[in-house]
């Protein structure tokens, strides 16, 4: 039955280009393993020292298998970081905070969308201005705003009336509110982008939809509660995981204005110069391979969780930047 | 002026004053966390602090930071333009590596799917002292960087190959060209998902009718991948340009100028006039950057659209 076939043989060209189709899929492949390769290898090399007992770096048969596990680093990292107590910090700067930055930059982003005023362009504009003026630049002056906690007089002017009873101004260092209230108010760490990307998406809503709502007589707000809300599932969660990774990771914020709570960034920031000072007590914490595996065990102790967010959430994440319209054409 | 224009002319006024709403809370933010503090640093960066029991006393000098970080200041302004150069050449290498790597990606192939997120994992792992103190350069207490915890990079990789008997020249080769993959691929997830997000929108039609005039794949991406991507170029470059600014640094990795301002400011000194006066003059380049990006590129991009 095959016979016949045997006798068209594919020309030369046909065979070479054949040829170039498989060479390029086989270089396509390796090119993508190799730039994966020292992408997960930070990963792997974080994975294989976390639980390698230390003196096995000084065996020159153990290069990623250890030959025995332990729990020895773990356990000395979450002591030496304190993870229970900079896990439920972190969960009030950054989970907390990022909740909050999700529907205040929603609200915001939706009023310059879908809202022709005066001054909106020029507001726009300063929202730009939030994202490429460095934190550096005003975090001196946030410090004594912070400090000395006084909107608008408000506070002074309750000391005022109660005769001194309250105090004319709030302490906001060390204490979670520092986040909060900026987040609240559009303000909080890169909310720029976030009004930015939620601008985009409710630009590219259809005009119909909002004025099929205003027929129904829903005036501008239950038109953004019951009908844009609804609708704005995906942006909503890409903008949650970005928050989400920024404010984990965050370090400038914590490390500023948070002296006495550490989070879990700065803990991991201060966590060889901590290891070393057990070594001052006794002990033997200088050797550098058990600095290196407790380092190692500490650092996937704070990324564990984005890790398995990520985990859960990756396949999503094309989709969602792709929904929510930024990158529009 | 007819009944219904008048009637329409209210509803619009109404609904901007329904958009001032909207925005208000921001209006409040941005005035008490910004426009305030902001002010603030730009009239520090005018005057000499100094540090006393009662708080700060502050006298004016005027321009005398700015001078001083100008002209006598021998550090700042080679830090200032090491950035520059810096990111003159990282900018465009890493656009054009996440653009080839989105195209690499759009394809369709057996195992696609896992590449696609190991290529966006630095998106997860970039961003703040994680990633520096992965790198082992960091000694954050004192924020002063010193090569100490060989955390994360190649001094590993190096570690495995010595112990494999390779010659040490070319370990060091490898585990230098590794350092450099590896810091501008962990540059690139917000990229190459942004771009990955743009091909996925052109139309298969468009690329189906330029294969039947007999196109080649190395045609349509110089006639239609690039030229539709445009946009979104301009978009990463601005990203990745502020990004860079914006990097946390230390003394001997990252962001060197970002380090030299927080250094200035709540290092020994407490110069907080100088450490404003630095940052100003950073973001006034950083505006610079952005405004040239613009022009360069905004106009190829608007072209493209119309």
């Amino acid at each position: 039955m095959s016979m016949p076939l045997r006798k068209h043989t594919p020309s030369l060209k046909a065979r070479l280009r054949r040829a170039a189709r498989i060479g390029f899929k086989l270089g396509r492949f390796a090119l993508l393993l190799a730039l994966s390769f020292v992408l997960i290898y930070p990963l792997l090399y974080m994975l294989s020292n976390a639980f390698k007992p230390f003196m096995q770096t000084y065996d020159p048969a153990v290069i990623w298998l250890p030959k025995s596990l332990t729990m020895e680093n773990i356990n000395d990292a979450v002591q030496i970081l304190d993870f229970g107590k900079a896990a439920l910090n972190t969960l009030q700067t950054a989970v907390v905070t990022s909740v909050i930055q999700v529907a205040a930059c929603m609200v915001v982003g939706y009023g310059f969308a879908r809202f022709n005023f005066r001054g909106s362009k020029i507001a726009f504009l300063l929202v730009v201005l939030t994202m490429i003026v460095p934190q550096q630049t005003i975090s001196t002056s946030l410090y004594t705003t912070y400090r000395y906690f006084d909107p608008l007089g408000i506070m002074s002017l309750l000391s005022l009336v109660t005769k001194g009873a309250l105090e004319n101004h709030l302490n906001l260092i060390d204490k979670p509110w520092l986040f909060w209230l900026p987040a609240m108010l559009g303000m909080g760490l890169r909310s720029g982008i976030y009004i930015f990307v939620y601008r985009q998406f409710f630009l590219s809503m259809p005009r119909e939809l909002e004025e099929a709502a205003e027929i129904d007589g829903c005036n501008p707000v239950s038109t953004f509660w019951h009908v844009m809300l609804p609708n704005a599932g995906t942006v909503v969660l890409t903008v949650l995981l970005f928050a989400l990774v920024w404010n984990w990771n965050d370090y400038y914020t914590p490390a500023m204005f948070m002296k006495n709570h550490n989070t879990l960034a700065t803990a991991l920031a201060s966590f060889q110069s901590n290891l070393q000072n057990l070594g001052a007590i006794g002990g033997n914490y200088t050797d550098t391979a058990l600095v290196a595996t407790r380092m190692q065990a500490a650092g996937l102790l704070v990324i564990a969780p984005l890790l398995i967010l990520y985990a859960f959430t990756q396949r999503f994440f094309v989709q969602s930047v792709e929904r929510t319209g930024l990158t529009g054409m | 002026m007819s009944n219904k224009a008048l009637d329409r002319s209210l509803l619009k006024r109404r609904k901007a004053r329904w958009g001032w709403l909207f925005i208000a809370p921001w209006a409040l933010g941005f005035a008490l966390f910004f426009a305030l503090p902001a002010f603030e640093s730009l009239y520090f960066s005018l005057n000499s602090l100094k540090m006393s029991a009662t708080g700060f006393q502050t006298t004016w000098v005027g321009l005398d930071n700015y001078a001083f970080m100008l002209l006598r200041d021998a550090k700042f302004v080679p830090l200032l333009t090491g950035e520059l150069v810096e990111m003159a050449y990282r900018v465009p290498l890493v656009v054009i590596l996440s653009l080839f790597i989105a195209v690499l990606l759009n394809q369709p192939f057996r195992g696609r799917a896992f590449f696609r997120s190991v290529f966006f994992l630095p998106v997860i792992i970039t961003s703040g002292v994680v990633y520096v103190l992965l790198q082992g350069i960091i000694n954050a207490n004192t924020l002063s960087g010193t090569q100490n915890a060989y955390i994360f990079q190649s001094q590993g990789l190096a570690e495995v190959l010595i112990g494999a008997g390779m010659p040490s020249a070319i370990v060091n080769a490898v585990s230098e060209v590794v350092n450099r993959v590896f810091s501008i691929l962990m540059e690139c997830g917000v990229q190459i998902l942004l771009f990955l997000s743009g091909l996925q929108k052109i139309p298969a039609s468009t690329y189906e009718a330029s294969a039947i005039e007999g196109a080649s794949a190395w045609d349509n991406f110089w006639r239609i991948t690039l030229p539709l991507s445009l946009p979104i170029m301009l978009l990463n470059v601005i990203y990745t340009i502020i990004d860079s600014f914006m990097a946390f640094g230390t003394e001997n990795a990252g962001n060197k100028v970002m380090a030299a301002i927080h250094q200035t400011g709540f290092g020994s000194q407490f110069q907080f006039g100088l450490a404003a006066s630095m940052s100003w003059l950073y973001m006034l380049l950083i505006t610079l950057v952005l405004v040239l990006a613009f022009a360069l590129l905004g106009r190829a991009a608007r072209n493209m659209e119309a």
